[in-house]
């Protein structure tokens, strides 16, 4: 599969403060790309530069092949994208801004009404767009990011906001976009957890740099290393058993809790050394495993936000 | 294709823009103020219509005034005269601006044979208000030194002269007056001028006008009637002006003063030879002229509407979609450009359509074919009047749309509508203080490179018509340069601002 959207070695700071700092990655045809990172990672600020907002300091950016800074013009003609908010005239209706946005591109008025349908906007496209929910925004957005048949869709966080059941619907959205209309989809997030259900490929960055990328399977392979809080009784005797012979699984200690890092095999050698032990187990429950304490594990720890 | 991409862009700009209430709050707003002020303007002079009166009328309120005082004074020579003759005018049907007006008044001053200053009374319809009318009496103090034998000689001429109706041999008078040195008027070249002077109306075959017909007419008087005298007069004041090297407020002629004088002189030959009157300040034309006053207004306009066509497309975070489109972002820049264009043209036109309406409607558009004689770049022009006001529209646009470049450059560089509106309106309501204080400093020491200033220049109209020129800062300054120095300072502007929307990082 070819390769729509590719970054070779960008670099970008603010002042002198590096913000994206040796960046590659390519993205392939009719692919839901996830883009991960916590907050100030540096998404927002690769996806403007992907669009052209940014100007790029050093490295190369392409899109079907057209560098978009020779050839903006022409590599704007395949790319599409919601930068940070859905942000549109409010006092104009959704069927103006897209009206607008569908000029701009060179996309025939047909289309407005084919993408009001595939984000199934048309009952209250004549509203103004100041009157919609942060939901109905997010479905102009992408309406309008379908309007010109682009190769590719640049989403920065499209399920921020969004109750759980527009969270699937988006994702939903998404994967058919990418795997039926073969619309190449990257997506930014910093819930591993929605990457998962929705992404192919995923791409963990942080303060700039990246720091993993992979198949999603390969990933969630690590992931599945699950993370389980442990309430044991006697807490000192416990905690100095498990410091001695797997102190490399302990994640965090608490006040009446240890948090250890256990694939479904080991727990039962695991639970019957503690009981052999004489340590009680009256609790013990898997936790949620978010983007962050990923990140502890392959970057070992440390602030994630610097 | 490119054709059509740009024009698409534009069409996107006009969506955006028209379908915004606030566009048309704001131009509403600025056409009502124009209205209000014409309305107003026309009130004014409709009311000022109804209490003027006819000069008999008003010779006769005169008479009352003179018999009243001649009730006090029974023994008033001078009253009795003024009685006598003010009669006369009437019955002869003379009007205060006829020549003989001022054989009468001469007369009136060689039989009183004394200075004389009138206390005038003015009667103005029903309001009756006294003023000190003071005018030295032409024939006694008035400059001439005579004898006795000299002064009755010369009450006979007059009489004669009166009596023929013959107001060449009335010029003639006067230039023996200045060549008999009767007449103070100044050194030899000073004494041609003046001879010149009388010898234009021989030449040219024009009946003067009374001078002096203010002492005994206290009205107003239609300059459609005394405008060749007027301009036979400033022609001869101008020239002595560049004797002198001086002009008529004592300031030093210096640079295009020199040249503003000199031009003046040969607007007015020009109307002279080409019989070109000067309009009447009431008429539908100079009200629509002055409504041209009225473009400073549309500085404001141009102002909101950049920094609503740039600076909202930031605040509102809409700038982001805009240039994630297949353009590059100069074209984008050029639509918007060329929308505010637009929307002064639109603004400009609405605002000419109504001046046109408001001012010509209730005359009937009477004398709309009136032609007008100007000055432009060291060239003299005689065109239709209307013309004349469309060229002063659009030397006051001008400035107008340098303001709109600053605005627009602020628009973009500050990203905030507010800074921009509000730095931008300072600059422009603020530029009266700081030539104010420019002009308080000049007197004090000389400012180099002032004339290089923005404020400086943007009083383009001027140029056009103030027939001297205290008002301009720097006399080496011409309209070719303010014109200059504007294009330069918008095209700077524009500079910055193309520059900085295309290569500015979307932050
Ligand atoms: N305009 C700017 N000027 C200076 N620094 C900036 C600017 N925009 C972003 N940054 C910095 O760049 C870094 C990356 O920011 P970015 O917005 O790309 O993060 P992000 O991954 O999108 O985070 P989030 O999940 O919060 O949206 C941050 O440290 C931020 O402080
Ligand atoms: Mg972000």
């Amino acid at each position: 599969m070819a390769d729509v959207l590719v970054l070779e070695n960008v670099y970008k700071s603010f002042g002198k403060r590096m913000v994206i700092d040796n960046v590659s990655l390519s993205v392939k045809e009719g692919e839901v790309f996830g883009f991960l990172g916590p907050n100030g990672a540096g998404k927002t600020t690769t996806i403007k530069m992907i669009l052209g907002l940014l100007s790029i300091d050093s490295g190369r950016i392409t899109i079907m092949g057209h560098d978009i800074e020779k050839g903006f013009e022409k590599a704007m003609k395949y790319i599409s994208g919601i930068v940070e908010n859905p942000d549109m005239y409010g006092y104009l209706s959704g069927h103006d801004n897209l009206l607008i946005h569908a000029r701009a591109c060179g996309a025939p008025r047909e289309r407005i009404d084919e993408v009001v349908r595939i984000v199934g906007m048309q009952k209250r496209i004549k509203d103004k767009f100041k009157s919609y929910s942060l939901g109905m925004k997010q479905r102009i957005g992408v309406a309008q990011a379908l309007l010109h048949n682009p190769k590719i869709m640049i989403l920065d966080e499209p399920t921020n906001g969004l109750d759980p059941a527009g969270i699937k619907e988006v994702r939903d959205l998404l994967k058919y976009l990418a795997h039926t209309e073969g619309i190449s989809v990257f997506v930014s997030s910093h819930i591993l957890k929605e990457m998962q259900e929705m992404c192919d490929t995923v791409c963990i960055i942080n303060n700039g740099r990246i720091l993993r990328t992979g198949r999603v399977d390969e990933l969630t392979h690590d992931a599945a290393r699950g993370l389980y809080r442990y309430r044991l009784r006697p807490m000192d005797k416990a905690v100095a058993l498990l410091r001695e012979n797997a102190a490399d699984r302990i994640s965090e200690i608490g006040e009446d809790y240890v948090d250890l890092h256990v694939s479904e095999d080991e727990i039962e050698i695991l639970n019957r050394r503690l009981v052999e032990n004489g340590i009680t187990i009256y609790g013990m429950s898997p936790v949620e495993t978010s983007l962050e304490q990923i990140f502890m594990e392959i970057t070992g720890g440390g602030n994630v936000v610097d | 294709m490119l054709l059509t991409s740009r024009y698409a862009l534009i069409k996107n700009e006009r969506l955006k823009t028209y379908k915004k209430p606030s566009t048309w709050v704001l131009m509403g707003i600025i056409v009502l103020m124009t209205l209000l002020d014409l309305v107003f303007t026309k009130l004014i002079y409709s009311s000022y219509n109804f209490i003027q009166t006819s000069w008999q009328e008003q010779y006769g309120y005169s008479l009352e005034g003179y018999k009243a005082q001649l009730n006090q004074n029974p023994d008033d020579e001078h009253t009795k005269m003024l009685i006598e003759w003010t009669e006369y005018l009437l019955d002869n049907e003379i009007p205060p601006q006829d020549w003989r007006t001022d054989v009468v008044v001469e007369l009136i001053g060689l039989k009183s044979n004394q200075q004389q200053t009138d206390p005038g009374v003015k009667f103005n319809g029903s309001d009756v208000y006294e003023y000190e009318y003071r005018v030295p009496m032409p024939g006694a103090g008035g400059g001439l030194n005579l004898s006795e034998e000299q002064r009755a000689e010369r009450l006979d001429r007059l009489e004669r002269i009166l009596e023929d109706n013959d107001w060449k041999a009335y010029v003639n008078l006067k230039i023996e007056d200045i060549k008999n040195g009767y007449m103070d008027s100044g050194n030899p070249q000073e004494k041609q001028v003046n001879i010149e002077m009388y010898e234009t109306y021989l030449k040219e075959n024009i009946v003067p006008t009374a001078q002096n017909m203010h002492f005994l007419y206290h009205g107003d008087m239609s300059l459609s009637l005394i405008w060749k005298s007027r301009e036979i007069e400033s022609i001869k004041e101008n020239k002595l002006s560049l004797l002198r090297g001086e002009n008529r407020y004592g300031e030093m002629l210096t640079g295009s003063m020199r040249r503003a004088v000199q031009q003046d002189i040969d607007i007015s030959l020009k109307r002279l030879a080409t019989d070109t009157p000067p309009i009447e300040s009431d008429s539908f034309l100079a009200q629509l002229e002055n409504a041209s006053d009225s473009i400073v207004l549309f500085s404001i306009l141009l102002i909101v509407y950049s920094a609503l066509v740039f600076a909202s497309e930031y605040s509102g975070g809409t700038i982001k979609l805009l240039l994630i489109t297949p353009h590059r972002r100069s074209k984008v820049f050029w639509a918007k450009i060329y929308l505010l264009f637009e929307l002064m043209v639109i603004a400009v036109a609405a605002n000419f359509i109504i001046a046109f309406l408001v001012s010509g409607l209730p005359e009937s558009f009477e004398g709309i074919g009136a032609m007008q004689v100007f000055a432009m770049f060291g060239f003299i022009f005689r065109t239709p009047y209307l013309l004349y006001i469309a060229v002063k529209y659009a030397l006051m646009l001008l400035p107008v749309l340098v303001y709109g470049a600053l605005a627009v450059m602020l628009s973009i560089v500050t990203k905030r509508s507010s800074v921009a509106i509000a730095v931008t309106l300072m600059l422009v309501f603020g530029s009266q203080i700081i030539m104010a204080l420019i002009a308080f400093a000049r007197s004090q020491f000389i400012i180099p490179g002032i004339k290089f200033l923005l404020f400086s220049n943007v009083d383009l109209a001027n140029y056009l018509t103030s027939r001297d020129m205290i008002t301009v800062v720097d006399t080496t300054m011409t309209l070719e340069f303010s014109i200059a120095v504007l294009l330069v300072y918008m095209l700077c502007f524009m500079w910055i601002a193309r520059d900085s929307f295309c290569r500015r990082d979307v932050k």
